[in-house]
């Protein structure tokens, strides 16, 4: 079943863009979003781009409803701004738990449209084609935002309490 | 690396973030085990209703026409 085969990958996508507490609810959303517009995928492409299709497009307005609730981004705002000021601590302190948690709190606070190139690229490993078809942005764009992407989030890992052990630029 | 050329070679620290993100990969949440089994189960209730909800909204649709009608038809 459709549903089982690819809750997964979803469930992951989903839960990169929004965070953990709504992850359920827009995963779901898109699978039911999915089963009414089935008759429109015209499989041009793989399944799993055209759902993760929906799932980022459910995602992204699930973020931009709870804009009006901007605690946890401030919260996080502020541990990225107070670290630069205070002698930071090496990252490899971290317990590997934590140390990912950090890390994907970092990348939810990317740009939306920088945030789901980089999750679907560089940790979900889709392709530069899929990742295009799934946020319905050309090729040439994907690059440029993967690139942009991962310089923000070089930048804000650079300003963040934990020294994360990143090369400076030649 | 190039903006436009997603093949050039990655920096240093963008070769340290992709192996930072890779571990994220390695370590994949998990969805929760009901949600095949509550997207299946609103699935098959939206489609029992769905031809009930539609027709209901033909019919609705119907009566606000005829009605329309029958207004215009009086001030005719």
């Amino acid at each position: 079943m459709l549903v089982r085969r690819h809750q997964a990958v979803a469930y992951r996508v989903a839960m990169r863009i929004v965070g953990p507490d709504d992850a359920d609810d827009v995963t779901q959303d898109a699978f039911l979003q999915a089963f009414h517009r089935l008759a429109r995928f015209r499989g041009e492409g793989p399944f799993r781009a055209w759902l993760l299709q929906i799932v980022r497009n459910t995602a992204l307005n699930a973020v931009n409803a709870r804009r009006s609730e901007p605690h946890a981004a401030i919260a996080e705002l502020a541990e990225v701004r107070g670290g630069a000021e205070h002698e930071r601590t090496p990252v490899d302190q971290l317990e590997g738990t934590e140390r990912r948690e950090r890390l994907e709190q970092k990348v939810r606070m990317l740009p939306l449209s920088h945030r789901a190139v980089l999750v679907l690229r560089d940790i979900e490993g889709l392709s530069y084609e899929e990742v295009a078809t799934a946020t319905e942005t050309p090729l040439g764009s994907v690059k440029g935002r993967l690139y942009r992407a991962r310089r923000e989030l070089i930048q804000i890992l650079r300003e963040n309490t934990y020294d994360w052990g990143l090369p400076d630029e030649a | 690396m190039k903006p436009d050329d997603g093949m050039a070679r990655p920096s240093p620290a963008e070769e340290q973030l992709l192996r930072y993100l890779g571990a994220l990969r390695e370590h994949p949440p998990e969805p929760d085990g009901t949600l095949a089994a509550a997207v299946v189960g609103t699935v098959r209730w939206q489609a029992t209703v769905r031809p009930f909800a539609q027709a209901a909204g033909r019919l609705v649709g119907a009566i606000g026409d005829s009605a329309r009608l029958m207004a215009r038809r009086a001030e005719a």
